[in-house]
């Protein structure tokens, strides 16, 4: 049994040699192809992949309780064999995709690329980078030391800030008046459920609309 | 004179927009449902809601014991003149002070604030205002704390929000 004869089989029941070419087969221009500056959005994606990857097991490890959230965050780091090594990749890939969604969003404006007729995709966009700071902001807190705690404290105080609606916003983001266990699994459940539901129907529209309009030219 | 507004309202379009309303009446009793889900549960912050803190033997005279008034960090202490309890909440920056019996006093580790464990007031460091005192009561060999001992003050220190 060769790699042919099994493609053959898929082949006779899904219609891949109609189906699959228009799908993967897309040469992007050279000035693409050779500027590194068109790989940012790609290496945020990576990131992306690495993320849920590494979050995935470090789920299997983690208990959002105020009493065991820091001791299983020290027992990945300390006692799981690879665990500090699956939390520092999460870890530094969450902030490489920041840094690569940010640069990603200034080679887009630097070369216009937002211009018509990918207006809605900019605006998708803007929603990704929106949503990557928040994934950030919410697992901050996951750690539940004083770091997290504090930064936390700040960051729903600025939601506290809006407003007439802020209030009610820190109410629903903290659970209570004060940060507590509330807080841990509230932000737990927007971290490994809210957010990445809504980022891959996001990205999803993403890359749709890349590929009905392609990839501007420069400037 | 103006033109006459004709509305035409058929038996169909009237039919659509009554079911739009039914729509509309679900889909917000829905929103209510996850909102009221969603909203903290407010404990019962009443006026004299007696809480355990601890029995008095387990609380020897020079300890201190750490417990949660509405919803704030306090600290119960067995002073040799009775027992006292504050919010723990430092006043300065909302650290949470404790119970330091080698220096005899209430010590806020963030900024080095020191508080008198018998009045709450600040002895040395950074924080504006004292500690504010909760009043307690013993009875039955156990320590129950009852209400904030002056509530406008609570109110007035911004790390106690939500706690008077």
């Amino acid at each position: 049994m060769t790699l042919d004869t099994i493609y053959k089989w898929l082949d006779d029941r899904f219609k891949l040699r109609e189906l699959l070419p228009p799908i993967v087969k897309h040469p992007a221009p050279l000035n693409v192809v050779s500027n590194p500056l068109y790989c940012l959005g790609g290496t945020a994606f990576l990131c992306f992949i690495i993320l849920a990857i590494t979050g995935i097991f470090l789920a299997m490890y983690y208990k959002p309780t105020p009493l065991e959230a820091y001791k299983s965050v020290e027992h990945i780091m300390t006692a799981v064999p690879m665990g500090s090594l699956v939390r520092s990749v999460h870890s530094w890939a969450a902030n490489t995709m920041i840094a690569a969604v940010m640069l990603h969003m200034m080679r887009i404006y630097f070369m216009g690329a937002y211009k018509k007729p990918r207006e809605l995709n900019w605006v998708v966009g803007i929603s990704l980078l929106l949503i990557t700071t928040t994934f950030g902001f919410s697992g901050y807190l996951l750690p539940w030391d004083q770091l997290a705690f504090w930064a936390t404290k700040i960051g729903t105080g600025i939601a506290g800030s809006i407003p007439v609606i802020g209030g009610y916003i820190s109410l629903i983001l903290v659970g209570g008046t004060d940060i507590g266990a509330e807080t841990l699994t509230r932000f737990y459940a927007i971290h490994v459920l809210i957010l990445p539901m809504t980022i891959a129907v996001l990205l999803g529209l993403h890359f749709m609309m890349v590929r009905i309009q392609g990839i501007s030219g420069r400037l | 004179m103006a033109d006459k507004i004709i509305i035409t309202l058929t038996r169909r379009k009237l039919t659509e927009i009554l079911i739009g309303l039914v729509a509309l009446f679900f889909a917000g009793g829905t929103v209510a449902a996850v909102l009221k889900y969603l909203w903290p549960q407010s404990g019962a912050k009443g006026e004299s809601s007696e809480v355990k803190i601890a029995l008095v033997d387990e609380v020897p005279t020079g300890t201190a014991k750490k417990f949660m008034f509405n919803g704030k960090a306090s600290v119960l202490l067995h002073m040799p003149a009775g027992f006292r309890a504050f919010g723990s909440v430092c006043t300065h920056l909302g650290c949470i002070a404790y119970w330091k019996p080698d220096e005899n006093i209430v010590f806020c580790p963030c900024h080095l604030g020191k508080f008198d464990p018998n009045t709450g007031a600040v002895i040395s460091g950074p924080p504006p205002s004292p500690l504010p005192a909760i009043d307690i009561i013993v009875k039955e060999g156990a320590v129950y704390a009852l209400k904030w001992k002056d509530p406008d003050y609570v109110k007035s220190i911004s790390f106690y929000a939500g706690a008077a």
